[in-house]
């Protein structure tokens, strides 16, 4: 799946750049991009690092575990095909609860090793099971309660009231996950494993 | 909305806090645990360069290319009839693609519109209720291997989607004109 979208991405770009005479502009991007690439990726580095480093403390101590048991009930409706005590559970407990309170830098490495997780179990090794795709479309419809980056742009903007969209963005962004939710069901109950 | 404003403030020093306070509570030698773990977060973010490498390049090339501009006039054309401005097409577009290139979007969007404009506020909300498709998917595939993506693709732009409608009827319900 990915090697055709990125197939396509790279092909599009250069053959509708060629025939609109912006071939400059792409030959740029190409050489540009990878640099951008590896300073975005150094300069979070860090926050990342800082949060898996608190995390394992967390987990020592039991305190994820005690997170996973809080939202368990939920865990369980979401993923039913994914043992309660599996391992897999814990790292999905910390990575939505991670996205809900807008800490990106501690969701996306509990994320991946959620992945890592569910892939132990998946009977077609390479192929995404249920629980991936309802995990990772959860995951790609925004969970988060309010954005702080967003509120400061307002105000920076001179907004009279810059957090007056926190409540709708809470309804809205109910609105893709419940949708997310109901599409992986669906599909689910019409698909085989 | 103040104070969610100030417990969003104050959830990372305080989770850092009690993650701290728990780890000596219990006795643990927490800065060696934490150091252990810190190195797995650097690995970790070298292992998903490569992905980074691959996507950004891809995606900017796509930009320069001037298609997505295209593809946003198209579609911001297409669904002019449902009411949504048509201006916060691209924006939707954008973020699906790049996080980066969509607050450019937007901030240029809350100088031309007005943060508090229909499409300002739209725009704000949108933003909050949708989230880098392509990047996330991407990394989440890559690490376990992932070739078959199945519906995931497809749910996710549903989801989206219905992120920026809720982010169009959520502003009309909360400032009614």
């Amino acid at each position: 799946m990915l090697r055709y979208l990125w197939g396509g991405m790279m092909l599009l770009a250069v053959g509708y750049g060629i025939v609109t005479g912006r071939a400059a502009e792409v030959t740029e991007r190409l050489v540009d991009s990878g640099q951008n690439a590896v300073i975005m990726t150094l300069s979070t580095m860090g926050l990342m690092a800082f949060w898996t480093g608190m995390m394992a403390i967390a987990k020592e101590g039991g305190l994820l575990t005690r997170l996973e048991e809080a939202i368990q009930p939920l865990l369980r409706r979401l993923f039913p095909s994914v043992p309660p005590d599996h391992p897999a559970m814990t790292e999905m407990a910390v990575n939505l609860a991670a996205n809900f309170f807008g800490l990106g830098a501690a969701a996306t490495p509990a994320g991946l090793r959620a992945m890592e997780q569910l892939e132990t179990f998946n009977p077609h090794p390479g192929r995404a099971t249920k629980a991936m795709c309802m995990f990772l479309i959860i995951n790609m419809s925004s969970v988060q309660l309010m954005s702080m980056n967003i509120i400061a742009y307002r105000a920076q903007a001179g907004s009279a009231s810059p957090t007056e969209i926190v409540l709708p963005t809470l309804l809205a962004t109910t609105c893709s996950t419940v949708a997310g939710v109901l599409y992986a069901r669906w599909k689910e109950g019409r698909e085989q494993d | 909305m103040e104070a969610a404003a100030m417990v969003s403030r104050l959830i990372l020093p305080l989770t850092a806090a009690l993650i701290v306070g728990w780890g000596l509570w219990q006795g643990q030698d927490i800065f060696a645990v934490f150091c252990r773990g810190a190195k797995e977060g650097l690995r970790l973010s070298i292992e998903i360069l490569p992905t980074m490498v691959g996507l950004l390049t891809a995606v900017g090339a796509l930009r320069g290319s001037g298609f997505l501009d295209l593809m946003g006039s198209i579609l911001g054309q297409v669904i002019a009839f449902t009411g949504f401005p048509a201006e916060l097409i691209p924006l939707g577009l954008m973020k699906f693609f790049s996080s980066s290139a969509a607050t450019g979007l937007f901030l240029d969007l809350l100088q031309t519109a007005g943060p508090d404009s229909f499409s300002g506020r739209i725009a704000s909300v949108m933003l909050g209720a949708t989230e880098t498709v392509l990047y996330t998917m991407s990394i989440y595939l890559m690490k376990v291997g992932i070739k078959d993506g199945r519906y995931i693709l497809k749910g996710a732009i549903f989801a989206n989607l219905a992120g920026m409608a809720g982010a169009y009827g959520a502003v009309k319900l909360f400032f009614p004109s």
